[in-house]
């Protein structure tokens, strides 16, 4: 008889047989006991494919559109590609999708292997897979919602500016933002069972989409090219070290010129929770 | 005992002491377990008279480290009935060393939330660092037992609270057991005084996936220790029983919750589970009230779920989790 596998062992070789799937099915007999009706193996299978269909589903949660665009088969293909390279490593489900966008994007072929026509298409999946990632962090993150009303007195002051974690910008080669609203509105006509007409993939064309949260509910807005150098400049830097004839210059925008709009459209971007304002507390 | 919390001197978090450590507990009455589907509904029925229902069990991991709305409703109904906070990746029998950063996570929602009971389940999600985020069966084993013990003693002396451990559907059984489950859950309760909860579906599923008497299991458990109850509809696969929490209780689950309570002597806070093909929150709710009628012998009439050729051919899926991943309708808004 063999020895007694202690419990680091016993556990190592069931993580193993599951990661690996149900052509992994060494040392069955040393390690599970013929219990019930079922047959060890097939025992073993409920763990190995539950494993696979649970993170599959909670990654179609995430991703809708994404899945409406590539269909269930080749999106189940990318999902058992991008877990068996990173596995889940977190306590939260939330983080399952953290890397998704990234790992479409490195398996994308290369234009050149591909038809011209296909490979102006190539990006849409990571693409798509940034958006509604975004969506996903911003519905989790710190928001405003416990921030002061923004007021006209706010603006009196030149407030030092920085963005939400909630606030993510998302800038697109293809039409996504029409893309994800009609995709959004066809899952939901379709879960209730309602007819409904599936969107057309989306076409090129440039875009900057800035998805944010304002009273704890998640919303996508395109955004201008300029409002899209702001948006970066005040993710990349810290609020007092913005360079502003830098971010104009960007925007091909004269200093004055981007005053003027900066006057116009930060009043609406705070009263949003798109930007921070950072008041000094009197 | 004593054991080591040291990690917990490196933060500037106290740990957390409830004064009601060493009491009974309260009876919460008939719950049910959170789900975002039902927060539109919930919000227009927010006080219990409305939503019919005692208690809340809201699934831990969603609720740690969240800034968002979900943890705001689950704050704004905290103010008007006890919550349970009910954890799926404590991975109380793994290996690995214990996860300090979600033991620290959670010790500060329970802090913040203070919730009824903080339970997991007696199971391992994974080694090496990797979370397969399934509740998988701990080898029964005197070195088991002596492992999770100590990391009961640790968690309860981080929280400051007693755990509350409940008994996973199994599919499989490890070689080389010294213990049945419910003996194990019994030594385990006697090393370390936590408690547990008691999911009679899940040892129903068990019983039949592993071909154990399931009276044999109710009368090998520490009934004193028994703070909760779980109930959840399954899926017959003809050979065996998968616990996909998306049906109506099964009327042999529903006998042996009437047999739980007649042996504890007692009312025990019971909670429904629906974690798929999740209905409205009225028939939620329905169901649930059929629990009430079980205690007093009004077992409801149910055929068994396995229609001839039913539920054999897909593969079912155990512990469905994707329902409880937030889903919040987005707004599409035009350039300002
Ligand atoms: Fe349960």
């Amino acid at each position: 008889m063999s020895r007694a596998y202690n419990l680091v062992e016993r556990q190592q070789w069931l993580m193993q047989r599951i990661l690996g799937g149900v052509q992994q099915n060494q040392y069955l007999e040393e390690n599970m006991a013929a219990t019930g009706p079922l047959a060890i193996e097939h025992q073993l299978a409920i763990y190995q494919q539950g494993f696979r269909l649970r993170l599959i589903e909670c990654m179609k949660a995430e991703f809708p559109s994404l899945v409406l665009f590539l269909g269930e088969e080749v999106f189940h293909l990318f999902v058992v590609g991008f877990l068996s390279v990173n596995p889940s490593k977190h306590y939260s489900l939330y983080e399952l999708g953290d890397g998704f966008a990234e790992f479409l994007a490195s398996t994308r072929p290369q234009p050149q292997q591909v038809p011209k026509e296909v490979a102006e298409k190539l990006k849409i999946p990571e693409q798509l897979a940034l958006l509604e990632r975004a969506r996903a962090v911003s519905l989790r993150a710190e928001g405003c919602e416990h921030r002061n009303k923004v007021t006209v007195d706010s603006f009196m002051i030149w407030p030092l500016l920085s963005l939400p974690e909630t606030s993510i910008l998302v800038d697109t080669d293809f039409s996504l933002f029409d893309y994800m609203r009609k995709s959004d509105s066809y899952l939901a006509k379709r879960d209730k069972g309602e007819e409904a007409i599936a969107p057309q993939p989306p076409s090129l064309q440039k875009e900057h989409i800035l998805v944010y949260r304002n009273h704890f509910r998640v919303a996508f807005m395109r955004v201008e090219k300029w409002q899209s150098d702001v948006i970066n400049a005040l993710s990349y830097s810290e609020p007092c070290d913005v360079n502003w004839p830098a971010v104009a210059q960007r925007a091909e925008l004269t200093e004055s010129q981007l005053l003027s709009k900066l006057t116009l459209w930060l009043p609406k971007a705070a009263a949003a929770s798109q930007i921070i304002l950072n008041i000094a507390e009197a | 005992m004593k054991s080591d919390c040291s990690f917990l001197h490196h933060t500037d978090i106290r740990p957390l002491y409830d004064p009601g450590f060493n009491k009974p507990r309260a009876c919460l009455g008939y719950g049910v377990g959170l789900r975002t589907c039902h927060f539109p509904w919930l919000e227009q029925h927010l006080l219990p008279r409305d939503s019919g229902v005692d208690w809340f069990e809201a699934i831990t991991e969603n609720f740690l480290d969240h800034k968002g709305y979900a943890r705001h409703f689950l704050f704004k109904l905290r103010e008007h009935y006890p919550i349970a906070l009910h954890g799926v990746s404590m991975s109380i029998g793994a290996t690995d060393p214990l996860n300090t950063a979600y033991l620290k996570s959670l010790r500060q929602l329970c802090g913040d939330l203070q919730p009824a009971l903080v339970s997991d389940h007696l199971c391992w999600t994974g080694v090496n660092g990797v979370n397969s985020h399934d509740l998988l069966p701990v080898p029964l084993t005197e070195e088991s037992l002596k492992h999770v013990s100590e990391r009961v003693n640790k968690v309860q002396d981080c929280l400051g609270r007693k755990l509350v451990l409940e008994n996973p559907s199994t599919y499989m059984c490890f070689a080389g057991n010294d213990y049945a489950e419910w003996d194990f859950l019994n030594q385990l309760v006697s090393c370390t005084g936590c408690e547990l909860l008691i999911d009679v579906n899940n040892i129903y599923v068990s019983s039949v996936n592993q071909g154990f008497n399931p009276q044999t299991y109710l009368d090998g458990l520490p009934l004193d220790s028994i703070v909760q109850c779980h109930l959840a509809g399954h899926t017959d696969c003809a050979t065996h029983i998968i616990d996909t929490h998306d049906k109506p209780v099964h009327h042999k689950v529903w006998a042996l919750y009437r047999d739980l309570i007649d042996r504890c002597g007692r009312n025990v806070s019971t909670l429904l589970e629906w974690d798929a093909d999740i209905p409205d929150f009225p028939e939620l709710v329905a169901e649930l009230n059929l629990a009430k009628g079980v205690i007093r012998g009004d077992m409801p009439e149910r055929a068994d779920s396995l229609r001839p050729g039913a539920n054999t051919d897909s593969v079912q899926l155990s512990t469905p989790l994707s329902a409880h991943l937030e889903k919040a309708p987005s707004m599409f808004l035009e350039q300002q």
